[in-house]
């Protein structure tokens, strides 16, 4: 993300933001935990697909 | 004609083959400290000679090696394939000294099974490894997933030119971010935050279990490192069945479901943009083939009406599909089970779930949810373009990171890859059943190593045919490459001999 950051640097002044290992335009520590998040809520889905599959599946060949 | 190489091509080949074996040699100082922290003397001096040999090879070549020509493509694949082989000649030395291997073949099969993330193993008394070599193995998977190439340039390059075109050899072709040295520190920067958050899991997870902290934690990581890299491999013999544990099953399929994604989907992800995680083709055809899979894998248990209960059915059915899918192969069940209980038509759903595989850029093997998207997208395409008249132009839009056009080249691409890995399923299939292996039994086990998953139903054992454990060997290291590294290799050493 590239910002005008007065508050930072001074007028004018124009800043790469760097978070761990010197990532340019990574977005931040919140938006990761949101991306985690997303990510696992995924798998929740996908667990809740393999089991309504088991639920059908067992009831159609009993 | 065939330009023959010379020796300035092989200079640049030999420099950065040693900057990545130099980087091996490294990471079995992990492993040495920790074989030194539990006393473990015979493993420390093991690792001690692997590191020693790694570093004097690599900075061997190095030293011979010296130049400051501009990699080029051809040279940057033969570079992956070239120091892929190496690394696992020379990673297998603490393997065989350790005591467990009955040959030096079987000890470069556990390596290349952990770097490619496969997880199939011919050691000998698992139950009894010291850490410092559980360490190695889980290592070598965690490290195996992330791509040694990727590990080298984010550790050992520093703005090389020619990084992008060793970047591509290793199957990871896409830029997380504009410059190839950032994007593969992105990658790290996903796997190490996965790994503290997914250890602390397993962790607390391992010690309701009864386990001490350090034997929980030890385990939390190595299981993490496992599930992540879509590997496979556990510090017991029984893989997750030794836990027994809903508990940890909960846990661990996330890790590697969450594993077997794009890291360009983690990134894009991560850095805001939400809905990539369901417009993606990828989690489209993964969510589409997963499901398909547990379909069959499903009918062929209630067929045989294997499980008494939903539970029982959903908690094994869906964690053998899904670490099929993800090529991770961690199991719940026995190998034997898939074939005295499971029958063929659940065998046949786990050979599809595994031969699909994972996500593109990811650590997972397979053919990729990105070319069966493509594909399938062409094939759409191509009806469309049958029941058009002949004047109409035919547009399909496939989603992955950007929206972009459907061509004919895509397609093609996708199917060369496709038809790769066909190739090898076949080889080791044919290889399986010329020494008397049953079909399915030889499918199965030659599409876990093709694929990397890891899941075996028996065939894979230390009393093998030893052109077996070839077969699989390069099944595994064909299969992790995405053919076209080797493809280059093979045509350097034709070009040496047929070339002018």
């Amino acid at each position: 993300m590239v910002a005008a950051a007065p508050r930072c640097g001074g007028e004018g002044v124009v800043y790469k933001r760097q978070v761990g290992f010197g990532l340019q335009n990574s977005g931040g520590f919140y938006r990761y935990l949101i991306g985690m998040a997303l990510e696992v809520s995924a798998t929740v889905v996908l667990m809740g697909v393999g089991l309504l599959i088991s639920i059908f599946g067992f009831y159609l060949w009993k | 004609m065939i330009v023959r190489p010379r020796w300035a091509d092989f200079k640049v080949i030999g420099l950065y083959t040693g900057k990545v074996i130099v980087g091996v040699g490294l990471l079995m100082v992990i492993p040495l400290a920790t074989s030194l922290l539990f006393r473990e003397w015979n493993p420390a001096i093991d690792f001690f000679l692997g590191i020693g040999a790694c570093l004097a090879f690599g900075f061997g070549l190095e030293i011979l090696c010296q130049t400051s020509r501009d990699m080029a493509w051809g040279h940057g694949l033969v570079v992956v394939s070239f120091s892929w082989f190496m690394a696992t000649i020379l990673g297998a030395i603490p393997h065989y000294l350790s005591g467990h291997f009955s040959s030096y073949l079987d000890a470069m099969f556990d390596v290349m099974s952990g770097y490619t993330t496969t997880g199939l193993y011919l050691l000998q008394d698992l139950d009894h490894v010291s850490h410092g070599f559980n360490m190695w193995r889980h290592v070598l998977t965690f490290a195996g997933g992330q791509g040694i190439i990727v590990i080298a340039l984010t550790f050992l390059f520093q703005g090389t030119a020619g990084a992008y075109k060793i970047y591509v050899g290793e199957g990871k072709d896409e830029r997380l971010l504009p410059n190839v040295i950032q994007t593969t520190r992105a990658i790290w920067l996903v796997s190490l935050a996965y790994l503290m958050v997914g250890s602390s899991f397993l962790w607390i997870a391992g010690m309701s279990l009864g386990q001490g902290p350090v034997r929980g934690f030890l385990h939390a990581v190595w299981i993490f490192m496992s599930s992540w890299s879509t590997g496979g491999f556990a510090p017991q013999s029984y893989n997750s069945i030794y836990y027994h544990s809903l508990l940890y099953e909960v846990i661990t399929v996330p890790i590697f479901v969450i594993g077997s994604f794009n890291f360009a989907l983690h990134w894009a992800v991560w850095t805001g943009e939400k809905r990539e995680i369901y417009r993606n083709i990828e989690t489209i055809s993964f969510f589409t083939t997963v499901a398909i899979a547990m379909l069959l894998a499903m009918a062929g248990l209630m067929k045989l009406n294997v499980y008494p209960d939903i539970i029982a059915l959903f908690r094994k059915m869906f964690y053998q599909v899904v670490s099929a899918h993800t090529t991770t192969g961690l199991g719940t069940i026995y190998s034997r089970t898939f074939v005295r209980q499971w029958g063929t038509l659940a065998m046949l759903g786990i050979i599809l779930a595994m031969a699909i595989g994972a996500s593109a850029c990811s650590t997972g093997g397979g053919f990729k949810g990105i070319r069966m998207g493509i594909i399938f997208k062409g094939l759409i395409q191509d009806v469309r373009r049958l029941i058009s008249p002949e004047s109409a132009r035919i547009v399909e839009k496939w989603h992955h990171i950007s929206t972009r056009l459907l061509d004919d080249a895509t397609v093609r691409m996708a199917m060369l890859i496709v038809l790769s890995y066909a190739g090898i399923y076949a080889l080791g299939t044919v290889a399986g059943v010329y020494y008397g292996y049953d079909l399915v039994e030889a499918m199965f086990d030659a599409v876990s190593a093709g694929s990397n998953s890891g899941l075996s139903c028996g065939v894979v054992s230390p009393t093998m045919p030893t052109l077996m454990k070839v077969v699989y060997l390069f099944e595994m290291w064909a299969g992790r490459l995405e053919f076209m590294s080797l493809f280059a290799l093979a045509g350097y050493l034709v070009a040496l001999f047929r070339g002018r």
